[in-house]
């Protein structure tokens, strides 16, 4: 591959870095009832539907690292459940799916949707907070949909580097 | 010709003895004029090398200034954010803040923690209040060496010790999943028969050596038998709604801090 074949990796990588930043501003932006969306995750997904399984992880790898140590906590959750999630993602777009933007919304929710359901496990029900489901309905469900709506915008993204990257290939 | 003008002269100084306006003329009209001339004439051409030295000091000079104004602006800065908590230290003396901004909010975090720009190498240390001028925001629950990560009151995470200003009742301040939405928080374990009624002010306690004593926290809105533990609870509105603030400082001593630990050593 070119050069210019992988200039896309660093698309990507910028990509993610934009969408951290984005979703972590101090200031009450991108939010909808209250809710903000875990752009990241989004990136994440969003690569995932055109990557190999190798890369997919990698750039998932970096989100979850990136995600965990930035509110000053340690390499764990995002860190393991994303590049698990972006690799059940890619397999299935490598060999069972043909890529549109239905079957990318529609694997985007499930994935979005197990990710958060675990976040929801580990740091609410694990933790003996009250009133888990009524919880979940009101904060996670609209976390979910607000992540789900950055999905068409990055896959948009990554369908045009990946058309830059197709045109290189072909010459 | 000479014989002419010292005569034209002679006439006018005698016009001009106690005449202001002749002399006026005379002063703004002619002499002001050649003095300016002769002010403003240019000084002697510079040599090369002579202009490029004071070029050269010119331009340190230039770094020099524009360095000190920036820490000009920075020290306006870090005394505007600090005569916000003037009166917070003014009631405890003891108290040391540092003030801190807000620089990114977790879209994970459940109760709207954050994490703000002063670290470990600021003198943070895990579990200091964070405050503003209205109130208690919360405690410090991370630490790296540039940043730190808060928990507000609104988490259920958090346990303040609590008294309730106008009866004296003491309490703890811990959040609740159901009340968090609406940036409140609760006021548990409060003895039976208190007497405590909405509007009531709650202020930190000081016990344990967490919190320094008598920061605000929140204003009591409803007062209830709690389910679990039939005994009475408050739902207080904090004073300052940490759901969107962008700045605040961390308390990183005061009088009495660590009381209880330092007993149990």
């Amino acid at each position: 591959m070119t050069v210019k074949g992988r200039i896309r990796y660093l698309l990507y990588a910028f990509e993610c870095f934009a969408a951290f930043l984005l979703q972590s501003l101090p200031f009450p932006a991108l939010e909808l009832f209250g809710a903000r969306a875990a752009l990241v995750l989004s990136a994440a997904f969003s690569i995932a539907f055109f990557e190999s399984q190798v890369t997919s992880v990698i750039f998932a790898a970096m989100c979850g690292v990136l995600t965990d140590i930035s509110y000053c906590g340690s390499i764990g959750f995002f860190s393991v459940i994303m590049p698990a999630a972006c690799y059940s993602v890619s397999l299935l777009f490598e060999n069972f799916f043909k890529r549109n933007l239905f079957t990318v919304t529609a694997a985007a929710f499930a994935g979005i949707a197990a990710v958060m359901f675990i976040h929801f496990f580990v740091f609410y029900l694990m933790r003996g907070y009250p009133d888990g489901w009524q919880f979940f309905a009101k904060r996670y469900i609209m976390r979910i949909l607000c992540t789900l709506l950055a999905v068409p915008v990055f896959y948009g993204m990554d369908l045009l580097f990946f058309r830059i990257r197709s045109e290189y290939m072909n010459g | 010709m000479l014989a002419g003008v010292t005569a034209a002269f002679l006439v006018i100084s005698l016009i001009s003895v106690g005449n202001e306006y002749v002399s006026g003329f005379i002063e703004g009209c002619i002499i002001q004029p050649v003095q300016r001339l002769m002010c403003n004439a240019d000084p002697p051409p510079k040599s090369r090398e002579e202009l490029e030295n004071e070029l050269s000091r010119l331009s340190e000079e230039n770094c020099r200034l524009r360095e000190e104004l920036a820490q000009h602006y920075d020290i306006m800065a870090e005394n505007e954010e600090l005569r916000r908590y003037f009166d917070i230290k003014k009631q405890n003396e003891s108290i040391s803040l540092i003030p801190a901004a807000v620089i990114s909010r977790d879209p994970d975090e459940n109760f709207f923690g954050f994490v703000m720009d002063k670290g470990a190498f600021d003198g943070v240390e895990l579990n200091s209040p964070v405050v503003t001028e209205k109130g208690l925001v919360g405690y410090v629950s991370g630490v790296s060496m540039r940043s730190c990560r808060v928990t507000t009151i609104l988490s259920p995470e958090a346990a303040i010790g609590a008294v309730v200003k106008r009866t004296g009742s003491v309490g703890v301040i811990s959040g609740s999943t159901a009340l968090s939405d609406s940036g409140r928080t609760k006021m548990t374990n409060l003895p039976a028969g208190s007497g405590i009624s909405e509007g009531d002010m709650a202020v930190t306690s000081g016990f344990g050596g967490m919190f320094p004593k008598d920061l605000l926290i929140g204003r009591i809105k409803a007062v209830y038998t709690d389910a679990f533990t039939a005994m009475p609870a408050a739902e207080i509105e904090p004073y300052e709604d940490a759901r969107k603030i962008q700045s605040a400082a961390i308390i990183t001593d005061f009088s009495g801090k660590d009381e209880l630990f330092t007993k149990e050593k």
